[in-house]
């Protein structure tokens, strides 16, 4: 069956396309929900509210663009909808943009650990750092997802990126000590 | 140690192609929550199909109803007739001729029961109508069938039709390009997202269902701005009567049976507002009537008395049908029908009317559901034309052209029933199944034996939007 075949198939509510479509996408998906999660947890919930939303919303696909950056696109929408309603993301203080250009040496740093600091970082740090780094939205459109001016998106990702450069250090300090 | 990396480099790197499988209960939960709201879903779909199917049942067991009334009607006069009949030959020995024309005369038999009641059942009498029940029965089921045909064929139009769809968008979407499609669909998204953080509190709101709705309220615009729709329409037109022979009312009580006939042509539609509309169109119908077991004498006009409405072929001829049904009950009196000794007759002989019409229609339409397939109540009315008109006899498996039925009228009406099926295949393009009762309301001027025709037509065609 092909990729178009199991989304007419979902469009038709099949129990076996839906589930195809999961086993096919749920990977790909659980990860992109993990780095905007806060934990473990949280992502499971985005991953499960956010297929819902994909089934539900499903008949409204015409296969214009990629299904994948489709799927992508409401994954992210179901986090980002997560911390709308928890009102968190007006709680960081602004702060003005101080461009560092950080590098580290990426020998035995482990992807666990990144997870790690990315779901450590404060939520807004966070979602601006996954979606301009990670997944390539330009700052324009960030600002006006998260309702936030472009600067502000600006300065939230140089900070993130500060705190992520300090937390890789100590961990290469501390396993140099331990050496 | 290593290369020297920027932290951005570092993260897109190490998190390309990231992948991590959920819980096995994830999926189950999901699953769960999909099961609950199809169920919730499930209903006004399936009503909706079993609201079309429970009409076109009402349609056939309406139809089927007809056909069987038709045949218990048929029981009792055969009987009257009967008694009438011999009633008069125990009275009086007059020939057959004459019994007729007094059969003829008295337009109520039931007096002449009043006051001889005698009642006389033949055996063979059962024999025909048997017939006539499985002829009527073999009929509903091929009606049936070809209904049940019918409706496969449209669920096969239907996923083809999806396909095609399908893959037009396809196309469409290849035609414009890609990066003022996506930056659209994200400026789209941005103002659906302003919207739904000023209704955060009351509702959640997504918000690729804004765009999205957006893009089929568009499309659903195109068909509606279309007025206009004209396509074919071809299908067979079964032909029947709640009682009375349209050729003598003497024959009022033979078992007859209409051939299913094609009748063709075109469609006009005309939309008036969103739920009503107006349709047209001329269509060819050819008719097929047949009465059974008659027998048919032909004399000069100047020796014998014409029973028909018929008007012959020959100057001068003239000729006495004969139901076999009398014949059947005079079975046991043969000397008193001396006429049939001397010339060999066919019992099982048929006399065949043919009509040609076109037809005018004029409907208006209601739509019930207007989805990708849209239902319709339709009614209304049609004008008929007659331009061919053939009376011939089936007898000793010979046809034989006798003239034409002077009791037709050239012009006629009918009622029409029935209810509109449109399947869209694209904005443009639709199938469309009718299924129509019409019922004939002055297709006989006189002498008709009560003969009040129906016709019960299944069309179907493809038409054009414009």
């Amino acid at each position: 069956m092909s990729l178009n075949q199991l989304i007419n198939g979902c469009k038709q509510h099949d129990r076996k396309a839906q589930s195809e479509i999961y086993q096919l996408f749920s990977g790909k998906l659980f990860g992109l929900c993990l780095k905007y999660s806060r934990n473990y947890q949280e992502a499971q919930d985005n991953l499960h509210n956010g297929f819902l939303t994909i089934f539900d919303k499903i008949e409204q696909y015409k296969f214009k663009g990629s299904f994948e950056g489709w799927l992508k696109r409401i994954i992210i929408n179901t986090a980002l909808q997560t911390y709308r309603e928890k009102n968190v993301l007006n709680l960081i203080s602004e702060e003005i943009p101080d461009e560092v250009d950080v590098e580290i040496d990426d020998e035995n740093i482990s992807l666990d650990f990144l997870l790690d600091l990315i779901q450590g970082l404060p939520t807004r740090y966070r979602l601006v750092f996954n979606l301009y780094v990670l997944d390539g939205y330009p700052h324009k459109e960030i600002a006006s997802m998260l309702s936030i001016s472009e600067g502000t998106s600006k300065s939230n990702l140089s900070r993130a990126k500060v705190i992520l450069r300090n937390k890789i250090d100590l961990n290469q300090l501390k396993k140099n000590e331990a050496l | 140690m290593g290369d020297k990396k920027n932290i951005e480099r570092l993260f897109q790197e190490k998190f390309k192609d990231y992948e991590v499988s959920p819980e096995a209960h994830v999926w189950k939960d999901i699953e769960q929550k999909l099961v609950k709201k199809r169920k919730r879903r499930v209903v006004p779909l399936w009503m909706r199909f079993a609201g079309a199917a429970a009409i076109l049942i009402v349609f056939i067991s309406v139809g089927s109803w007809f056909y069987n009334n038709n045949d218990t009607k048929k029981e009792t006069p055969n009987t009257i007739t009967n008694t009438d009949i011999s009633d008069k030959n125990k009275g009086n020995n007059s020939d057959k001729e004459e019994q007729l024309l007094d059969k003829k005369k008295s337009n109520n038999p039931f007096d002449k029961i009043q006051t001889k009641e005698t009642l006389i059942t033949t055996t063979n009498e059962s024999d025909p109508q048997n017939s006539t029940t499985s002829n009527v029965s073999s009929k509903d089921e091929r009606i049936q069938k070809t209904f049940k045909n019918k409706t496969k064929d449209i669920d096969v139009e239907m996923t083809v039709g999806q396909q095609k769809i399908v893959k037009q968008t396809q196309v469409k979407a290849k035609n414009t390009s890609k990066t003022i499609e996506q930056q659209e669909e994200i400026e789209q998204i941005d103002l659906a997202l302003t919207d739904v953080e000023e209704q955060s509190k009351s509702q959640k709101k997504d918000i690729t269902e804004e765009v999205l709705r957006q893009e089929s309220i568009e499309e659903l615009l195109v068909t509606n701005t279309k007025k206009w729709s004209i396509g074919s329409t071809t299908g067979p037109v079964y032909m029947n009567s709640l009682e009375g022979s349209p050729i003598d009312p003497s024959l009022a009580n033979n078992s007859k049976s209409s051939k299913s006939s094609l009748s063709y042509g075109l469609k006009v539609n005309y939309k008036l507002s969103d739920k009503f509309s107006l349709q047209s169109g001329i269509q060819n119908i050819d008719l097929a009537y047949s009465t059974k077991n008659v027998t048919v004498v032909v004399t000069s006009s100047l020796l014998g008395q014409s029973n028909t409405n018929i008007n012959f072929n020959i100057k001068g001829a003239s000729a006495q049908v004969l139901s076999n049904n009398i014949h059947i009950s005079q079975a046991s009196e043969v000397s008193q029908i001396p006429f049939r000794k001397r010339s060999p007759f066919d019992s099982s002989g048929s006399l065949e009317q043919n009509l040609r019409y076109i037809e005018v229609p004029l409907e208006a339409k209601y739509a019930l559901v207007q989805k990708k397939l849209e239902i319709n109540l339709v009614g209304g009315f049609s004008t008929y034309f007659l331009y061919d008109n053939e009376v011939s006899i089936n007898s000793f498996d010979k046809k034989t052209s006798l003239g034409e039925a002077s009791n037709v009228n050239d012009l006629n009406f009918s009622g029409n029933f029935g209810i509109d099926l449109n399947y869209n295949i694209s904005p443009n393009l639709f199938i469309n199944t009718s299924p129509m009762l019409k019922y004939q309301l002055n297709t006989y001027s006189e002498n008709s034996g009560g003969f009040k025709p129906y016709f019960f037509g299944i069309y179907a065609g493809l038409n054009f939007r414009f």
